[in-house]
């Protein structure tokens, strides 16, 4: 079969960049897919859309805009200032390319017109060609085909590898266009998206439309290791708003402040992909371990959330702190120092069998039977519920826990790859208290400890002082901060003031491992006061059902020997605090 | 099946040196009077032609043609861990390999695995060089870099009992002439003026490759025509060749 010109893809990316209207390009692009062989589709969707394989499989061309720069002066030569002049001017280096090819100086043995193969097979050896001297391979390869083509076709081919090929094709528009190139009824898109959703590869679909039809499209389904797109989440501002969409009852599920996961387990092997469909395994080694040991079936594909928790401790840290494992570097080191728990909520496919057209509530049940829960695999903290207040409740809770909120899931709805809708909602605030000033808190009670910490507290339960009951209320479990030495002291330090129960002025739902009688005060900084159904301070003061309580609290150091129980931090200055909270807006994360 | 055994370490360098600047990957092609190499770079600019006659291995023993393609830093390792003077074999391994074993005091085997071959018999450009010019390794190297200096280009440029190198850029310029008179040069052939322009760099990945205790080269072009240049692995007649596109002037 003869090979479709590359220079039939630029025609088509020139107009494609003159285009404003996205109809238009919608047409351009489908008489492109048209215009080459069934064979060439899968190769000129990844080139659209400036790469040569889907993002999954994370190899990328690598190539330094110093490198073209060179090229562009050995085949023109122009010295490489002069080049970098001319970018300054343009601003972009493909239209510098074209610019400078019009005065070629090197000569070749033989030329060969470019076809889609041929640039599509050189490029696939620079992004393949990696380590010392790699850049003046690579180099030697973008050579050769600069040799042989047009202006129009050398610049294309810049952007092409700088990765700064901007014609704006959505996923949407590729699969448009398909259907439109292949004439298909209306349907066909719908059969197309389905294929993209499950499979993460526009290239797959397309080359099996192109060569095989639209039946073995409909065939095209989960495989594990090749990534689904995730379903995603609404957002409404309130738990009644939201209720009015689940029709079938409603599951709350903590939305944590962690990083979405995909786990592919297959035999020995088990690969990660984040939320847009990165390869994020090296990541995340423990990750790996973990769903080795705990993950039940030969093959398997589950959802969750990778969240940094305090191995001492059990408390979530920030999400930044999670951040610290993405890097490329001392991923060991990371590792031990943030530690990640996965919150698992969804599975989509186990042995052979595709769950993701069941309902949430089996998909679960599926979940629970397949996994092993422990202490770093869990499942995510949930309640049934149709109860707005219960589930505000509830959501109070997660906020103080660390999370970002809740996400309300319909019993009945299947796993929507790729899709947003109402049958997932998304409960967040609006806004983040920031706090100033430092509390001095009475500790009333501790838990013991694991980790580092089994054989001591892991975290201190802390109350404020109420002058009018003379009682103490809790406020917080405190966990961060504790330096070795502390962690020696606190038990020496509390030894003597150790009770059987709870002191009989300590107001509290939490049973504690250990009470005291409240006399140590010790000063805590946290991120802001939240609202809390399970802490006793302020109880009902500010919202039915719910008291204050500290988020991310931490342990500035200091004892304060200086002050009696009596002169921590009151309720009523509690209640101050809360409400002079500067209020920031949460900018829209990513995470659904 | 075949078989060689040879002391020559110095040549293996400079062969697998000269292919590395240009490649990854290499095909050496064992024929029964002979081994070739003919691998041109990816951009088509330079192009490495390696006869290396059965004469100059202690023992060679080929019965057919075969095709072996091997990484080339993958040989570089192995060829590193042999010191002058001793013993190189090599064979065709079990199950598409190739087996090199290096001995002094204690033999060594390596087992390398064969590439799947892509690679495409190329011909020798056939050109009519109007200049040829026998010198010095150590002269011309010294001579590219005097035009170095200034420019990333070199003019080559020949007449009757003259070679002239020179080189132009917004810096200055530079002129290199060399003469039949010249200590360094032994021969000076030219059958018309003749000039043309190449890529130091190009130049330079060749030369750089080859061994300091090589004597003589030399030197072919012509108007606007590629250049060669050959550099002799033995007097037995294998040579290592190496041609270069001109650039326009």
């Amino acid at each position: 079969m003869q090979e479709t010109p590359f220079k039939v893809v630029v025609d088509h990316f020139i107009q494609m960049e003159d285009t404003t209207k996205r109809t238009e390009l919608t047409s351009i692009l489908a008489h492109l897919f048209s215009s080459v062989k069934p064979n060439e589709i899968d190769k000129v969707i990844y080139l659209t859309q400036g790469k040569i394989y889907p993002d999954y499989v994370g190899v990328e061309l690598g190539v330094a805009e110093k490198t073209i720069i060179r090229a562009l002066s050995k085949y023109s030569g122009l010295s490489e200032e002069k080049i970098e002049e001319e970018y300054k001017k343009l601003g972009d280096l493909g239209d510098v390319a074209k610019n400078v090819v019009q005065n070629k100086k090197q000569m070749t043995f033989f030329t060969q017109q470019l076809t889609i193969n041929r640039v599509y097979n050189v490029l696939e050896k620079i992004a393949k060609t990696s380590g010392k001297g790699s850049q003046d391979m690579k180099l030697a390869y973008f050579m050769s085909l600069l040799n042989d083509a047009e202006p129009d076709e050398v610049k294309y081919l810049v952007k092409i590898v700088l990765g700064t090929l901007r014609l704006g094709v959505a996923d949407y528009t590729v699969l448009d266009a398909l259907a439109l190139a292949y004439a298909g009824s209306k349907d066909w898109r719908e059969i197309l998206e389905k294929a993209y959703n499950l499979s993460g590869d526009l290239g797959l679909v397309a080359s099996t439309l192109a060569l095989k039809g639209i039946d073995e499209v409909k065939k095209i389904g989960i495989k594990v290791g090749r990534p689904i797109r995730p379903m995603l989440a609404e957002r409404v501002p309130t738990a009644e708003e939201a209720l009015e969409y689940m029709k079938n009852g409603c599951i709350a599920e903590y939305k944590y402040d962690g990083e979405r996961v995909q786990v592919h387990k297959s035999g020995n092997t088990v690969v990660l992909y984040s939320r847009r469909l990165e390869n994020i395994t090296m990541h995340y080694p423990d990750i790996i371990e973990l769903a080795l040991k705990n993950i039940n079936a030969n093959e398997a594909i589950v959802e969750g959330e990778a969240v940094a928790v305090d191995p001492d401790t059990g408390e979530f840290y920030p999400f930044q702190e999670l951040m610290h494992r993405r890097r490329k570097y001392g991923i060991e080191e990371a590792m031990k120092m943030y530690p990640v728990t996965l919150f698992l909520f969804d599975i989509m496919y186990v042995d052979g069998s595709q769950l993701v057209d069941m309902p949430l509530t089996e998909r679960r049940k599926i979940l629970w039977n397949t996994v092993k829960k422990d202490e770093r695999v869990q499942f995510a903290t949930y309640i049934e519920s149709t109860d707005p207040k219960e589930i505000e409740n509830f959501m109070d809770q997660a906020i103080t826990d660390g999370c970002e909120g809740l996400v309300l899931k319909d019993p009945a709805s299947i796993y929507r790859a790729g899709a947003r809708g109402f049958s997932w909602i998304k409960l967040k605030r609006d806004y983040q208290g920031e706090l100033a000033d430092t509390l001095d808190l009475v500790v009333v009670g501790a838990f013991y400890g694991r980790g580092r910490r089994a054989g001591t507290y892991g975290t201190l339960l802390a109350a404020v002082y109420d002058k009018d009951s003379d009682s103490f209320y809790t406020v917080t479990k405190i966990g961060a901060g504790f330096t070795d030495e502390d962690l020696m002291n606190f038990p020496k330090l509390l030894e003597p003031y150790k009770i059987p129960h709870r002191h009989a002025r300590v107001v509290s739902k939490m049973d504690a491992d250990v009470w005291f009688e409240p006399k140590i005060v010790i000063e805590v900084q946290a991120q802001e006061i939240t609202l809390s159904p399970i802490h006793t301070a302020a109880f009902g003061l500010i919202k039915e059902g719910a008291g204050l309580a500290l988020r991310f609290p931490r342990f500035t150091g200091k004892i304060r020997d200086d002050k009696g129980p009596e002169d921590a931090t009151t309720v009523t200055e509690l209640i101050e605090m809360y409400k002079n909270q500067k209020k920031k807006v949460i900018t829209n994360g990513t995470n659904p | 099946m075949f078989q060689l055994q040879t002391k020559d370490v110095n040549s293996w360098n400079m062969v697998i040196k000269a292919a590395s600047a240009l490649l990854e990957e290499v095909a050496l092609e064992f024929h029964p009077d002979m081994i070739t190499m003919r691998n041109m770079d990816p951009s088509h600019i330079a192009m490495l032609n390696l006869e290396w006659l059965k004469q100059s291995f202690d023992v060679y023993e080929c019965d057919g043609e075969h095709i072996v393609t091997l990484r080339i830093d993958d040989l570089a390792n192995i060829m590193k861990r042999a010191s002058k003077g001793e013993l190189i074999e090599m064979s065709l391994g079990e199950g598409n390999t190739l087996l090199i074993k290096v001995s002094n005091g204690f033999q060594r085997e390596f087992v390398l695995h064969i590439l799947e071959s892509s690679h495409t018999a190329i011909p020798v450009p056939k050109v009519n060089f109007t200049a040829k010019i026998v010198m010095t390794l150590k002269g011309f190297k010294e001579a590219i870099s005097d035009i170095e200096t200034v420019s990333d280009e070199v003019n080559m440029k020949a007449d009757t009992g003259t070679f002239v190198l020179s080189g132009s850029s917004e810096y200055g310029n530079v002129k290199v002439s060399i003469t039949t008179a010249t200590p360094d040069v032994k021969e000076i052939t030219v059958s018309e003026t003749s000039s043309a322009s190449y890529s130091i760099e190009y130049i330079e990945k060749f030369i750089k490759a080859l061994s300091s205790s090589l004597d003589y080269i030399t030197i072919e072009f012509g108007n606007r025509l590629p250049i060669r240049i050959q550099a002799p692995l033995d007097d037995k007649g294998s040579k290592l060749e190496y041609y270069l596109a001109p650039r326009v002037e």
